[in-house]
Formats: C-alpha cells, structure tokens, sequence
C-alpha cells in the first residue's frame, strides 16, 4: 500500500477506537491483542538469549511481527529488557535458561514493616522493597550510585530508539498512531500483594492484622492515584490501564472489605479527573460482576475467563467488553477454528457497540500461536466485524 | 489527594529547599521538578 493509503488506514483505525471509547458504533471492531517483544524475536527468528539486549535487533523484530501481523495497533514492544535487570542485580525479574524473563513472587517488605508503609509508603519503597529486589542498589555508596546511574543509561540508550522506531512502525504499517494509553497503575490492594507482601504472605496478613492492611491500603491509594493520573489533556480516549491480580483469589466477604473500595475509589478519581479506563480483569470474574457494573460508566474491561454472554448481558450496555478470544486456540487450533470461534465471540459480543476485540491473554512467545492462525484471526475481525 | 514523603518534594518545596525564588516557579519546572518526577516515575518502574 502507498503512504497515502497506509494514513487513510491509520486514522480509520484511531476512529475505530475513538468512537468505542466516545459511546458511539465504529464502522469497524477496531481489535486490541497484545504480542510480547519476546514473541517478536521469535517470529522474527532471532535468539532471545542474545538479540534482546540491543536495541537495534528488538526493532528488527518489531517490524517484521507488525508487517507478519495486520494488528490495529503496534505489538511486540517490551519495557522489560534483561540489560536493566542484569545491571541492578535483580532478584525480581530473572532470566530464564531459555532467555525468557521471569517475574519470581518476591515480598519487598517484612509484616513488622506495616507501621512504615502506612506511615510513608515512598519511604518504604526506597528504603526497603528496592534493595530486596535489587542486590547492586542494595551495596554501600558509590557502588549502588554508579548501579542505578548505569542502569538509567541503559535504560534511556534502548527506550530512546524503541519508543520513535514504534511511531515509525505504525506509520509504515497503516496502524493505530494515536496513543490511548495514558497512564498505568496498580489497584490499591494489587500493589501492596505484589510489590510489599507477595501474593504468599497477604492472605495471612488479612488474617493476622486486618487494621494493618486497611491502612496500608488507604495509605498506598495516593501512590496509585500519582502513579496513573495521565500528564495529557483529560479526555475519554485516554486510559488508564490497570491490571487486577489479586480479587479473584479471595474469598467475596474479604474482596469486599480488602479490595473493592479503594479500587471503586481510583477508578472514581480517574474519570472524575476526566480520563478513561481500561481493567484487565485476570482470572475469572463471573462472580465479581455486579460490582464491576457499579463503576462509572465507559470503563474497558478485557476479560481473560468467563461467559461472554452473560458478561455481554450483565456489562455490555454500560462498559466496553475486550477480551475472552481463548488464546489455546491460536496454539493448537486450525485455521478453520481460529475463523469459526472468532466469529462466534463477534456475533456475542458486538452488537450494539461497546466492543472492542481482544483475546484472555497476551501472545507471549511465538510457540504460543501460530503465525497462520494469528493471521486467520485478524482477517476474521477486519471482514466479519464491520457495523 | 496528595503524595506525602520524605523522598518526593512538591515544586514548592523544591523552591524553598534549593532556595530558589517563588517568582521562577514557572521557569524552573522543568529543571527542577521535572528530574522529582522522573526519579518517581523510575521509581514505579523498580517497583512494579
């Protein structure tokens, strides 16, 4: 296609997802999956164990999956870099044998540092969570110094170029150019589970010291709130993306005390703020979705288990559904498959609008999906899922 | 709501702590609270 044809199909693509996220029908289902910067290498065929650590091979990759793939958006971009870990010492993302980053369950913080956190939880982070989770910041001066300042070097030597090679590659492509992803954060209780207490310990501590955890949870909200408020203009095609790990996993009488709240809270502030929000309800939230149904209206909510009926049912003319596409079937499903189950979950979950398509999960590594079925799905969307 | 801790400063309080004048608020954000706010987005990083 020539460049005029590729921007004609970049803004229609930016109309798609502007028009969800506005309350209107698109003239197309615009589509939103994810593919890892791992997966990329892969399907470009390059070695994670060693191409990853430069930047020029990562938009190599980059380019080839987003020419393989005729996503709506820019896919196979990673912040996750084994240079950044490797130089802090890291015990909190590892490398695995085959290359693949881990992200081990690691508590930053000791129950008898309740107290501080809720005292002052950026403290807290500084003093305690960093050096566990990094053995380099973790060394007396100037050891930990010349750590941090040679990570923030690497860091900006590999983003600098990954962040304009990603426009580059959405211009060349015809795909989304407009960003909507305005902030990212954590909700309230998701934070301290992962980063202070691990998601081992915090089961216990809602045991043990239920006061505790209500205040360390109130006390994380400005945290949260800080570290997702967009630093653009307020409007409802800016979102904040939250990723929610922890509600599935516990019992309904202590989501409701623990969790929801202060999360209902945040989702509150951020659209009062006047922004947009997008949720990625891990697990299976079938049970959680009269609550879901009470934030305010317009939220984009990607499920990755449930019935895409009754969520449609229960959410659909209220919240813009995303998700559910099973991503087994890109692994071991036929092409024919691949057409039959993306229509199915089309005829489900778009009429009337509010739908934006995605799959339970992102593509992690190329084994996960083949790359005919991948691109099966994506003819599938862009012909049946026009309005 | 406001972020409170002995390790992030408002642009107000970097004024007075570096003792620069109220009247250069607006030409010093970016230098002086612009790196607050990039050491507190790194920060989120580490952490997350």
């Amino acid at each position: 296609m020539e460049n005029n044809a590729m921007h004609e199909q970049s803004k229609r693509r930016n109309q798609n997802f502007v028009d969800v996220y506005e309350g209107r029908i698109p003239k197309s289902i615009p589509i939103s999956i994810g593919i890892d910067g791992a997966a990329a290498l892969e399907y470009a065929g390059k070695d994670l164990l060693v191409d990853q650590y430069s930047a020029e091979e990562i938009i190599e990759a980059m380019d080839h999956t987003n020419g393989l793939f005729d996503t709506d958006t820019v896919v196979g971009m990673s912040s996750r870099l084994p240079s950044f870990y490797k130089i802090l010492g890291a015990v909190n993302y590892q490398m695995g044998a085959d290359g693949y980053m881990q992200h081990p369950n690691v508590p930053g913080m000791d129950a008898e540092d309740y107290d501080a956190l809720i005292e002052d939880p950026v403290a807290v982070c500084w003093e305690k969570v960093v050096p566990k989770f990094y053995k380099e910041l973790a060394k007396p001066f100037p050891h930990n110094v010349i750590a941090a300042l040679k990570f923030q070097a690497s860091r900006q030597a590999i983003m600098s170029k990954l962040g304009p090679a990603s426009r580059e590659i959405a211009v060349k492509y015809g795909k989304v150019t407009q960003n909507f992803t305005g902030g990212r954060t954590r909700a309230p209780y998701d934070l301290l589970a992962d980063t202070f207490r691990s998601f081992t310990y915090v089961n216990g501590d809602i045991r043990r010291m239920p006061e505790k955890v209500l205040a360390a949870v109130e006390a994380l909200y400005p945290l949260c709130v800080k570290m997702g408020m967009p630093k653009v203009p307020p409007s409802k095609t800016v979102r904040v993306s939250m990723a929610l790990h922890m509600a599935t996993f516990m019992r309904e009488k202590d989501f409701a005390k623990f969790w929801w709240p202060s999360y209902k809270r945040i989702v509150e502030e951020f659209v009062n703020a006047g922004y947009g929000v997008f949720m990625f309800c891990e697990d299976n939230w079938m049970r959680y979705l009269d609550y879901l149904y009470d934030l305010p209206a317009g939220c984009e909510m990607q499920f990755e288990y449930g019935d895409a009926k009754v969520i449609k049912e229960k959410l659909g003319k209220k919240h813009i559904i995303q998700g559910l596409f099973p991503s087994t079937v890109l692994r071991v499903g036929t092409v024919e498959e691949v057409e039959r189950t993306a229509k199915e979950y089309i005829d489900i979950l778009a009429p009337g609008g509010n739908y934006v398509f995605g799959m339970d999960k992102s593509i992690l590594r190329a084994a996960d999906a083949k790359v005919e079925n991948v691109q099966t799905l994506l003819k599938t969307v862009h012909e049946y899922g026009q309005y | 709501m406001e972020l409170k801790s002995k390790y992030y400063s408002t642009l107000e309080e970097n004024l007075k702590k570096y003792d620069i004048p109220a009247e250069a608020a607006e030409k010093a954000y970016d230098s002086i609270q612009g790196p607050e706010e990039l050491l507190f987005s790194i920060l989120t990083f580490l952490i997350t």
